[in-house]
């Protein structure tokens, strides 16, 4: 009933050219290029050819852009080729240039149809950093527009830099596109090998302290050795060098080498990211992130 | 038993390293060019034991007892006849000693208590004798010139029986008196001078006591008279002039310690 109604509108649309077109030339010979392409146009909208419908109409509106019912047409091709976003754009377009040209009915057709689109039009939100180059299917979405966009139905191409995403939105979706870049990370270093590497310098440190008493003990019984005569002054600093000197050694070097080994062993250093709570609608806790 | 062999034998460690072998070494020869100098007593005739705590010396013909620590003399009695030479063991417990008869005769006396010697103690053959080795090291070994006016010396060991048997062979020696050994006898050590006339303290090392010694090293040149070797040759022990004009006494004994 609603397309009945249009198509009459569309008529006396069509009739209503004169002020677009010459039509009130007292003898019409010839149409012009735009009115020819309009008629053809319509015989093909008639006969349900949409796509041939829109094509002819393109060549009318490129010929004379600001024609109300040519803009009207366009946006009923559309609309009957389900390019909801496009024919929205054609309707707002002829409603805008009705409401200059004070066509009051080509204005209400086309707000009435705008209205009616606009409920149902899939609509696309781009988040993405400032200054961004964001592509929609081959053109480049202003900032401004990323907010909300309204495209056809179907698939459509989403790039950024090497980024690309391909989405397919059916009538009335809303969908949001993150392409912004992941927050920095947040790092804290967690040491868990700072007990150990502790007793391993404690380690070290008593080895070494074993070590320099050794020395002195040994130095002490050479030079007491070196200056006797008595050959069991001298045996005694010997012994004292042997096993007093070297059992001091070979502890110094146990501990050494223990302090070594769980220097060695100890965990290293890590990095963490910070751990940063999760709220989502079906989860709650945190999240951690770590490297080495 | 394997693991206590390893045992010891990980533990023979830092004895080895530093050369503290327990095997007796002839002192290491190097000059006693800047050392330390102690005057301890005015003596013309001295010989010390090894520990350094008794001296034995003679002075104005007189023998006395003296103990290092605090220089304190006791008088002695080694027979009628002044000493003119003194040849303490290490031990301390014995003395050679020559006294100035004609001929010149080595005489031996054992030490029973302070200031107490017996004489007469069995000696070997010859005139000059230098300090003995220790018996630590084994058989003692002596050093003995043969003659007062020969330069010929002679090398003597005691056996199980307290006699002294020669070893080796004899050999010439440019020296005062008679070379005196250190206490593991490999090392010995003379006043001698040079071929300009030059005097100075010699020493001359053998690796076992069956061994020659070696060249004889320069410890230390001067006047210094009847040397002896301490504390494994860190100290030196020499009668130089007596500097003070005053004394009665020629000599002093002074002590350098490297």
């Amino acid at each position: 009933m609603r397309a009945v109604v249009l198509l009459l509108l569309l008529v006396s649309a069509a009739e209503a050219q004169p002020v677009d077109a010459p039509q009130q030339a007292p003898t019409t010979p010839d149409p012009t290029p735009a009115v020819a392409a309009f008629q053809e146009g319509r015989t093909l909208l008639e006969a349900g050819k949409f796509a041939d419908a829109c094509a002819k109409f393109m060549v009318s509106i490129e010929a004379d852009p600001e024609a109300p019912g040519t803009l009207l047409n366009l946006g009923l091709c559309n609309e009957m080729l389900g390019k909801i976003a496009t024919a929205l754009n054609w309707y707002r377009k002829a409603q805008f240039r009705a409401a200059e040209t004070q066509m009051a009915e080509y204005e209400s057709v086309a707000k009435q149809h705008a209205f009616s689109l606009a409920a149902k039009v899939p609509t696309l939100q781009i988040d993405a950093a400032p200054g961004a180059n964001v592509i929609l299917d081959g053109a480049p979405v202003t900032e401004h527009d990323r907010a909300r966009i309204e495209v056809d139905a179907g698939t459509h191409v989403i790039e950024l830099g090497r980024e690309r995403r391909t989405i397919t939105l059916n009538e009335g979706d809303k969908q949001t596109i993150d392409l912004r870049p992941p927050p920095p990370k947040q790092f804290v270093v967690i040491d868990r090998g700072v007990t150990q590497r502790r007793y391993a310098y404690v380690a070290a440190g008593t080895g070494v302290a074993f070590w320099a008493a050794s020395a002195t003990l040994t130095l002490v019984a050479k030079s007491k050795y070196d200056a006797t005569d008595h050959p069991e002054t001298y045996l005694h600093w010997q012994n004292v060098a042997r096993f007093g000197g070297t059992s001091l050694f070979v502890v110094g070097s146990a501990a050494i080498a223990t302090g070594v080994y769980l220097y060695v062993k100890a965990p290293r250093k890590e990095r963490v990211e910070q751990v940063m709570p999760v709220v989502g609608t079906n989860q709650v806790g945190v999240a951690v992130a770590g490297s080495f | 038993m394997l693991a206590r062999f390893s045992l010891l034998a990980l533990l023979a460690g830092c004895d080895l390293a530093l050369g503290v072998s327990g095997q007796p070494d002839p002192c290491p020869l190097a000059k006693f060019a800047n050392p330390n100098q102690d005057n301890v007593v005015e003596a013309d005739l001295f010989s010390i034991d090894w520990d350094q705590q008794l001296a034995v010396i003679q002075r104005g013909g007189i023998a006395y007892e003296v103990t290092l620590t605090d220089k304190s003399e006791t008088l002695i009695d080694l027979g009628p006849y002044s000493p003119a030479s003194l040849a303490l063991a290490p031990e301390g417990g014995a003395l050679f000693y020559a006294v100035s008869i004609e001929p010149l005769t080595l005489k031996g006396a054992l030490r029973r208590g302070t200031a107490e010697w017996q004489l007469d103690a069995e000696v070997p053959r010859g005139t000059f004798a230098g300090t003995p080795s220790a018996d630590a090291f084994g058989p003692r070994r002596v050093l003995v010139r043969m003659l007062s006016y020969s330069t010929t010396i002679q090398e003597y060991e005691v056996d199980e029986h307290g006699h002294w048997e020669t070893v080796g062979e004899p050999f010439d020696f440019a020296g005062d008196l008679a070379p005196n050994l250190t206490p593991n006898g490999l090392t010995m050590v003379y006043s001698a001078k040079d071929s300009l006339g030059q005097p100075g303290v010699y020493a001359a090392s053998r690796d076992d006591v069956d061994s020659p010694f070696g060249k004889p090293f320069l410890l230390r040149a001067g006047a210094l008279q009847y040397p002896q070797l301490c504390g494994k040759c860190q100290q030196l022990y020499a009668l130089v002039p007596n500097p003070d004009l005053a004394s009665t006494n020629r000599s002093v004994l002074v002590r350098f310690d490297r």
